[in-house]
């Protein structure tokens, strides 16, 4: 019959019957581990110091606010530059084309060559009978012949 | 040299490396077999002997003397154990009993057990327990230290320490009788 074994009945002995460590391996020990001390941290000056206390965990953090601060202030202010910049541009423009005699302008869409023509600004005319006036007084039969010659399809997206 | 009288001596920096050998050579001792105990092989003890001396230099300044230095130390040492265990069956992806299979291993090179039959099975069941109840066995049965005390070290509950012990007992007795019949 098996004889139960009992942990009290067991010799006890301070530590486990395993192998001493090398000769002299605690006289050397000491030396070692003060050769591989690193050095400790001094203390930082002035308004670094506090950024030293804050723990590991915090510290990442504010810097992951401040980067992602600057990425979206950056951002910010490049849309406020590029919306602006549209408008202004149109605006300019605008004011060159007032500046330009409107003989002038007329003389350039019929000139020789330009693919405007009577087709072109009848549907205009026929919207707004007073529109062309000044260089275009068309009959009221030249007017239909000139919207009876523009294709239905085109009249259709004026 | 006391305790107290080291921590005194290591606020200063004039003498701080003398307080900290003093240190070393105080508690060495403990902090091996601590440790040697939990991984078995020399080399192994002698680096994660050398790595708790570091950590506790780095941290010695902001040491709190609500506990005692040496419990502190123990703590320290005890989790570099646990840490070494631990990343090594992460390293190898080893199961529990892999880990215990390799320390048993080298249990049986170690001459000092050669011929001692009882005590090489001992030892062999000690190392069947996971690791954390293994710990509880060594700082009760082997370093005799008060349930209290290694409450601090291991920042679990007396009453919950009792029940590891209690357990681990009857596992090691309960292999031995397997493997002696």
């Amino acid at each position: 019959m098996k004889t139960a074994f009992k942990l009290d009945a067991h010799p006890r002995r301070p530590q486990p019957p395993l192998s001493e460590p090398p000769a002299h391996y605690f006289d050397q020990l000491p030396t070692r581990v003060m050769d591989r001390r690193p050095a400790l941290p001094r203390a930082l000056a002035g308004g670094a110091a506090w950024w030293a206390l804050l723990p590991g965990a915090l510290r990442t953090g504010l810097a992951s606010v401040a980067v992602l601060g600057g990425f979206a202030g950056s951002f910010w202010l490049s849309g406020l530059g590029s919306a602006g910049a549209p408008a202004a541009s149109a605006r300019a423009a605008t004011a060159a084309l007032d500046a330009v005699p409107q003989t002038e302008l007329v003389a350039y869409l019929l000139r020789p060559g330009a693919n405007l023509d009577a087709t072109d600004l009848a549907p205009l005319v026929a919207a707004r009978p007073g529109l062309a006036e000044t260089f275009w007084q068309p009959s009221p039969a030249e007017l239909n012949e000139a919207l009876d010659a523009q294709a239905a399809e085109d009249v259709q997206y004026l | 040299m006391e305790d107290h009288e080291i921590l005194r001596l290591f606020q200063d920096p004039a003498s701080r490396n003398l307080a900290f050998n003093q240190l070393v050579r105080k508690y060495q001792r403990k902090v091996y077999w601590h440790v040697r105990k939990m991984v078995v092989d020399h080399a192994d003890a002698d680096d994660l002997t050398q790595d708790v001396f570091v950590k506790v230099w780095k941290h010695l300044e902001n040491f709190r003397q609500d506990a005692q230095l040496f419990t502190w130390i123990y703590r320290i040492a005890t989790n570099e154990c646990l840490g070494f265990l631990g990343s090594k069956r992460r390293k190898f992806l080893l199961p529990l009993n892999d880990v215990g299979a390799e320390l048993t291993e080298k249990l049986e090179a170690d001459p000092a057990l050669a011929g001692d039959e009882i005590e090489l099975t001992l030892q062999k069941a000690i190392l069947q327990l996971p690791d954390k109840q293994r710990l509880v066995f060594n700082l009760r049965y082997y370093d005799e230290m008060p349930y209290e005390q290694m409450a601090e070290v291991t920042g679990t509950s007396v009453g919950a320490l009792k029940a590891s012990y209690h357990h681990a007992v009857k596992k090691v007795e309960d292999y031995v009788t397997r493997a002696s019949g």
